[in-house]
């Protein structure tokens, strides 16, 4: 082995301890918690939007944002439930790049992971303590979910972590409902096997205990698009696309079919203003087929307060330094126009 | 031509809202004063008085009328010390030590125009001012050439005061002699040991014999009583003045880097920051942490990760607690930032007890 075993990093309990959730946000959580539950077992209605920007990369844009969506939130409650994302861990082909806050908690310095794992726990905390939203993260590191089970509502485990045995299992250890997106090949049967995995019951090793878990029957899937042997994006939120997922669906023993269609990565070919016509084009196809409409339970939209995105160094508040976004205006008419078009 | 009664009359208007305007001052020196009497901290703010007059001289367009304001500046800087002065003569500053001792010097430039009690002892001086007999307490916590006051680092953990003002004084040995004594005459002189070896080589030079005394102030005292020109002792200016004896050589110490740190201690903790300063800022911590690997690390991890840079570190025997110990830190930077806060919240569960014992400037 060649690491440098450079320190001993805190556990869960320290960190939490520096930063608690106070009494109102538990309560909040729980409630939160409740709600989104409801629409994947069928018991809500309501439209799942789990929305914010690609990447979580400073404090304060990402708190103004969220604090933004609450009022937003409140015009929209009778047809809608927003869950922010705050990714704070990103995934990189190549492993090169900004890999988000856990591992640089300043975008241009160099890799800090005491202070990332510190500054994703007050995130995430400040969030649900100032805005009552129990936010989404990506499951990227299985293990660091216990740094903030008691703050997220929501967690995605990407195209690229969704083939993983750790990421399976864990997930089958959560009592949060976990998005499951088809790898980046599009195969949707790998997806569906991560589904089994993750709605059974498992023994396994967990940050190095023996740990049983019971199966999360919250599990579901995440349409994110595909990218073919020649790189070229193809989207797979269309109609027959979620046709052939209600047959696959309808053919296994998994429990509360659901999906989440993501509007951005290879469905919107990272063309991020396809997201208003992408999401708009989903709830067309919800009103043309009864089977469709139950399976669809919501979007999964990259947003930030201003349109587009940057290099890290450029500096502009509430600019992804990530994927492209939509800025706050376009975001607010389109979740305000989705209020009125899910029926 | 203009009309001399005219332009009398527009002076007396001047005049009469000066008065006002030079009222409504004083009373917010009688603020400040109240404030600092409160936090225990001393009357002269040399930075604060340059940043007033630079910012007074910038409003002024007439280069020939801003000299004069200037001068008007510093007249009016001098009358509000004169003032805080007044106010502060009420402030019972406690020190440990005689009269003319480094302690009293460091109390007299802190607290000029307050009550100065003495006390025998450190610990007396520091309960004097937890059970409110002084309002402030001034003792030394670190020499350049010994370290730490031992006593006064475990009074700070103990003890309940916080520590806002710091202050350096250097040790400056003066040969001191009854008044009109010829130096030629001196044969014995009186010090304390640390002050006898500081001025070795001009005792060596002149050819005098040295006798040890505990302190050097009580040393100028004896000077004083025997009342015989061929004694002299080595002190302070202060001690001079103290004692009626009179500064025959000054700085006559050939070491010049023995300085001691004093800090004022009082009953409230500052954390309010002026925001236009450029002076540098430092914090006192200490703790203590589990008894187990890597808890010590941890807690310079946390410190390292928010960039305060690390003056000092030591570690003190808790007594009550046989081979346990505590850590004294300090830290360069301040404590009151969203920094400092994030800080000392990620320090608290990593600690079993964390004071955040001062915090001040430094000069």
């Amino acid at each position: 082995m060649n690491m440098n075993f450079k320190r001993k990093l805190l556990i869960p309990k320290e960190i939490k301890e520096m930063y608690p959730i106070s009494s109102e946000g538990a309560l909040a959580k729980r409630n939160n918690d409740e709600q989104i539950a409801a629409i994947f077992t069928g018991g809500s209605d309501k439209l799942l939007l789990v929305i914010g920007p690609c990447s979580a990369d400073r404090e304060d844009a990402v708190i103004e944002y969220i604090g933004r969506l609450r009022t937003l939130q409140e015009r929209v409650a009778d047809k809608i439930v927003i869950v922010p994302r705050i990714y704070t861990n990103k995934p990189r082909t190549t492993g090169a790049g900004y890999k988000g806050m856990l591992h640089q908690p300043n975008p241009q310095a160099h890799a800090d992971m005491l202070r990332g794992l510190i500054s994703i726990r007050k995130l995430h905390m400040r969030a649900i303590n100032e805005t009552g939203f129990s936010c989404a993260d990506e499951m990227l590191y299985p293990e660091n979910h216990r740094f903030l089970d008691d703050v997220l509502s929501y967690v995605a485990v990407g195209a690229r972590s969704v083939e993983d045995q750790q990421h399976r299992l864990t997930a089958s250890g959560l009592d949060i409902p976990v998005g499951m997106k088809n790898p980046t090949g599009g195969d949707l049967s790998v997806m569906m096997n991560a589904l089994r995995a993750a709605q059974g019951a498992h023994t396994f090793i967990y940050r190095n205990w023996e740990v049983e878990s019971k199966g999360n029957p919250l599990a579901h899937a995440i349409l994110r698009g595909y990218v073919d042997a020649h790189g070229i994006s193809h989207p797979n939120y269309h109609y027959e696309d979620l046709s052939r997922l209600c047959d696959l669906y309808a053919k296994s023993d998994l429990v509360n079919p659901g999906v989440i269609v993501d509007t951005n990565h290879a469905n919107s070919g990272k063309q991020y203003i396809e997201q208003i016509r992408i999401a708009k084009e989903i709830l067309h196809s919800t009103r043309h087929n009864a089977g469709i409409r139950r399976l669809v339970k919501g979007m999964m939209i990259e947003s930030y307060l201003e349109d587009g995105c940057q290099k890290p160094g450029e500096g502009v508040y509430g600019r992804s330094i990530t994927d492209p976004c939509l800025g706050w205006e376009k975001t607010e008419h389109l979740v305000l126009d989705l209020a009125e078009l899910w029926v | 031509m203009d009309n001399l009664e005219e332009i009398r009359k527009e002076i007396d208007a001047v005049d009469a809202q000066m008065a006002d305007l030079f009222a409504r001052r004083m009373e917010q020196v009688r603020r400040v004063t109240a404030y600092k009497q409160a936090h225990g901290l001393g009357i002269s703010d040399p930075a604060r008085e340059d940043a007033v007059i630079r910012r007074g001289a910038s409003r002024i367009a007439d280069r020939d009328i801003r000299e004069y304001y200037v001068n008007f500046e510093k007249q009016v800087i001098s009358l509000s010390r004169d003032y805080q002065k007044r106010l502060m003569s009420g402030l019972r500053v406690a020190y440990s030590g005689v009269p003319g001792a480094f302690a009293y010097i460091a109390a007299i430039r802190m607290f000029p125009g307050a009550e100065l009690l003495a006390y025998p002892d450190f610990a007396g001086a520091y309960r004097a001012c937890e059970t409110g007999e002084a309002d402030v307490v001034v003792l030394p916590f670190e020499n350049s050439y010994a370290g730490e006051v031992s006593t006064v680092t475990d009074l700070m953990f103990s003890g309940s005061l916080y520590v806002n003002q710091v202050i350096e004084v250097e040790a400056e040995q003066n040969l001191l002699g009854l008044p009109g004594t010829d130096k030629s005459q001196i044969r014995k002189v009186y010090s304390h040991p640390q002050a006898l070896a500081q001025c070795a080589e001009y005792l060596r030079r002149n050819n005098l014999e040295a006798k040890e005394f505990s302190n050097t102030a009580m040393a100028a005292k004896k000077v004083a009583e025997k009342q015989d020109p061929t004694r002299a002792a080595i002190g302070t200016a202060e001690a001079a003045a103290l004692y009626g004896l009179e500064v025959l050589e000054p700085r006559i110490n050939t070491s010049r880097t023995n300085t001691t740190r004093f800090a004022a201690f009082s009953r409230m903790l500052r954390l309010d920051t002026e925001n236009k300063r450029k002076m540098g800022k430092h914090f006192i911590l200490m703790y203590t942490v589990k008894n187990e690997a890597g808890a010590l690390a941890q807690t310079l991890n946390i410190i390292g990760a928010h960039n305060f840079n690390m003056c000092n570190l030591h570690s003190r025997p808790m007594k009550e607690l046989l081979w346990n110990y505590y850590f004294f830190l300090e830290l360069d930077g301040d404590v009151a930032t969203d920094e400092g806060d994030s800080l000392m919240r990620e320090l608290g569960p990593l600690c079993d007890r964390l004071k955040l014992v001062g915090s001040f400037y430094t000069h």
